[in-house]
């Protein structure tokens, strides 16, 4: 072997590869029409932007805006008010007498198979974003929320029950916020194995109680996704081949 | 000049050259090990200085050679950093470590000509890459250098940190590596950082709940996750009208690389012969196969070996108004760490060094081949050309060495207000070994507040400013 060929060869190969192994990280602006990235190995934008909107949607379209801002209530709320006579005030019992209802978004909780690492509070301002797009429906700030619950030592969760969701309105009361709903919002998810292929069903939960009458409106968007090791496998469960099915 | 004359002739010639050689090569790799080595002792230095408490010399070290390009200036960064947090300047530790970390993130997967140098020379001419344990660390301890001064990016570390430990994990995994578990080292501290961040917010225990099962799974020995997931699950994060003191210690001398003659293993010696058969698996221009590159018959092979430095601190006790509160707990073991870390990669050391071996006493055999040296001369030759060469080698022993021994931490729900705190350095048998640090600290409702300690020995320093 011509071990002076051989490393003359291999100084100029290394140098010439030395620029392409060299590992730069670029970034660019993406503009409103490119699609989200899909998670290779876990949800991303591409699955829970549409997820929040979907939901959102929704729950939002179960309470049609009407002219009358005095009027201005979820639909199942004026459905209960017709088949129940009311007792006592209309604050005491419904959610609003004039303009919006107040609502308190609790937050997001993550039920699910994956971490969802930093999306949790974007999700958390996406769907607190939405909930004051032009509704019947006014979020109060996040800061308050936190502060509501540093002051009670109360869980989010701890407030389905009817005295912890009094003390909690009581506290943001005090400091200028009646709240008329509760919101919460709950991801979780479906995870079916098929050799080294799965599919991942995610389920975002939107629930919103009122605090005056306990009532619930419940909504929920599903998206799935496959994971394949390859995109034959892709292919083979759920594309030209459609073994999914088994 | 008759032909037998020439012949006579040109063995003495060759003789002259190869012994110009071999002194030229020992003179190269003397002179540029000089400055290596005078690099070396100088990072010695700095860390005995940084053990006894003496931050200035240990900076004063550190500082020309974190700044120099060579070999040893990522090392020595990592290690100043360290020297910065210690001296409570947490915002240029936090820089310093910041600008490291995207700097070995953009660091090429594969380096060939620091790759082709290093089978010239010896290891210490590869790129430094830190270990796996130590990109978890170096975010983790970004967000304790956060948590010591504006808090701002904390979150942010702390969410790098754990995602790190998964892009790891899933690499290994990935790479079907059937070690995976020793190579991918889950670390307790990035996911503690964590728990107890989003379980100060209030409304995230779900994500406090995920963090401290995954610290548990990590370091089945931290007693406290317990209570942490049954915090997180049920409880919250304190009583109405407390807060909540966390003490993060770095505890002890961290592990340091030393040199040392390990035997050459049937497993490295397959691995160098497998990379050997890939180097000699071609033909020449005849279509005959060219001769490979032989295993040499090597019996030991320098590598790195794990050397923990003594120290008598073991835990710091926590002092709150006079009154001892507790002991931090260990939550990562960083010499652990570095012990599985090394005990993974040796086998492809001795590998490396084998090949490096056998590739230098092939070039050695070709060039007194092509000089005409031939008999007891050649072979004299040879042995002193290879032997001089490989003698000038070294182990590749640089790490961030001033990495504690432990991270520990200690949480206490303290009432509302200013408390008078005292940390104190603490032997293995639980007595003081020295009279500590006090500090006064500002306890609010339902809030965090984070002590950073560091405490190589004896000496304790808080990181904090006065009256944070």
């Amino acid at each position: 072997m011509n071990y002076f060929r051989y490393y003359s060869l291999a100084t100029i190969f290394a140098g010439l590869t030395f620029v392409g192994c060299a590992s730069h990280q670029y970034g660019h602006i993406l503009a409103q029409d490119d699609k989200d990235m899909v998670g290779s190995h876990a949800a991303g934008a591409a699955t829970w932007n549409p997820l929040v909107d979907e939901a959102m949607a929704k729950l939002l379209g179960q309470c049609p805006p009407t002219s009358d801002p005095t009027t201005l209530q979820p639909a199942s709320y004026q459905q209960n008010l017709q088949s129940e006579p009311v007792i006592g005030s209309a604050l005491a019992t419904g959610p609003l007498a004039m303009g919006p209802a107040n609502v308190c978004f609790i937050g997001v909780e993550n039920k699910s198979a994956e971490e969802v690492g930093d999306f949790k509070d974007q999700l958390y301002e996406r769907i607190d974003s939405q909930i004051n797009v032009g509704g019947p429906f006014r979020s109060i700030s996040r800061r308050m929320v936190g502060a509501a619950l540093r002051e009670t030592r109360l869980r989010p969760d701890s407030l389905y029950l009817p005295q912890n969701r009094d003390v909690f309105s009581a506290a943001l009361g005090r400091q200028g916020t009646p709240i008329d709903y509760l919101l919460y919002a709950n991801i979780t998810s479906g995870t079916t194995e098929r050799n080294k292929t799965s599919q991942r069903d995610y389920l975002l939960t939107l629930e919103l109680v009122n605090v005056h009458t306990g009532e619930t409106l419940k909504e929920s968007a599903k998206i799935r996704k496959g994971y394949s090791k390859s995109r034959a496998a892709k292919w083979w469960n759920f594309g030209w081949f459609d073994q999914a099915d088994g | 000049m008759s032909p037998p004359a020439i012949q006579n002739r040109l063995p003495i010639r060759g003789l002259l050259i190869c012994g110009l050689l071999i002194c030229g090569l020992l003179f190269v790799g003397l002179s540029g090990c000089a400055r290596t080595r005078e690099a070396r002792d100088d990072i010695k230095t700095a860390r005995q200085a940084f053990a006894i408490g003496d931050l200035e010399s240990a900076r004063s070290k550190l500082e020309p050679l974190a700044t120099e390009t060579g070999p040893l200036e990522a090392p020595a960064a990592l290690d100043l950093a360290m020297v910065e947090l210690a001296s409570g300047d947490a915002a240029a530790a936090e820089r310093r470590l910041r600008t490291l970390r995207d700097r070995f993130d953009d660091q090429p997967k594969i380096a060939l000509t620091d790759e082709a140098a290093s089978l010239l020379t010896d290891d210490t001419r590869r790129m430094f890459r830190p270990a796996g344990y130590e990109e978890v660390m170096i975010r983790a301890m970004l967000a304790v250098c956060s948590l010591a001064g504006d808090q701002i990016d904390a979150e942010s570390y702390s969410l790098q940190a754990t995602n790190r430990q998964a892009e790891l994990a899933r690499e290994a995994e990935e790479r079907g590596l059937l070690e995976a578990s020793e190579i991918y080292q889950p670390i307790a501290m990035a996911p503690y950082l964590r728990g107890l961040l989003r379980e100060a917010t209030h409304q995230n225990y779900d994500d406090a709940q995920r963090a401290y099962q995954l610290v548990s799974l990590a370091r089945p020995q931290f007693a406290p996750a317990e209570a942490d997931i049954a915090r997180a699950v049920n409880g919250t994060h304190s009583q109405a009208g407390y807060g909540v003191l966390y003490v993060i210690a770095c505890v002890g001398r961290g592990p340091v690389l030393e040199e040392t003659n390990a035997p050459t293993t049937s497993q490295s010696l397959s691995i160098a012969s497998a990379i050997l058969n890939a180097k000699a698996n071609k033909t020449d221009k005849d279509g005959q196969e060219e001769d490979g590159l032989a295993i040499p018959n090597i019996a030991t092979v320098k590598v790195p070996q794990i050397a923990l430095p003594p120290d008598s601190i073991a835990a710091i006790g926590v002092v709150v108004e006079g009154k001892l509160r507790g002991a931090t707990q260990t939550l990562t073991d960083v010499a652990e760490l570095a012990g599985r870390q090394l005990q993974a990669e040796q086998p492809w050391t001795i590998a490396r060094a084998v090949v490096r071996r056998a590739t230098k006493e092939a070039a050695v055999a070709k060039a007194s081949d092509s000089l005409g040296l031939e008999g007891t001369a050649g072979s004299l030759v040879h042995f002193a050309a290879a032997s001089a060469w490989s003698g000038i080698e070294r182990a590749d022993t640089r790490c961030w060495s001033m990495l504690p021994k432990e991270v520990q931490v200690f949480r206490i729900e303290l009432p509302i207000g200013t408390h008078q705190l005292g940390l104190l350095p603490l032997s293995s048998l639980g007595r003081p070994t020295a009279s500590g640090q006090q500090r006064s600290i500002e306890i609010f409702d339902g809030a965090n507040t984070y002590l950073i300690a560091v405490a190589p020995d004896q000496v304790v320093h808080i990181v904090n400013p006065q009256g944070n």
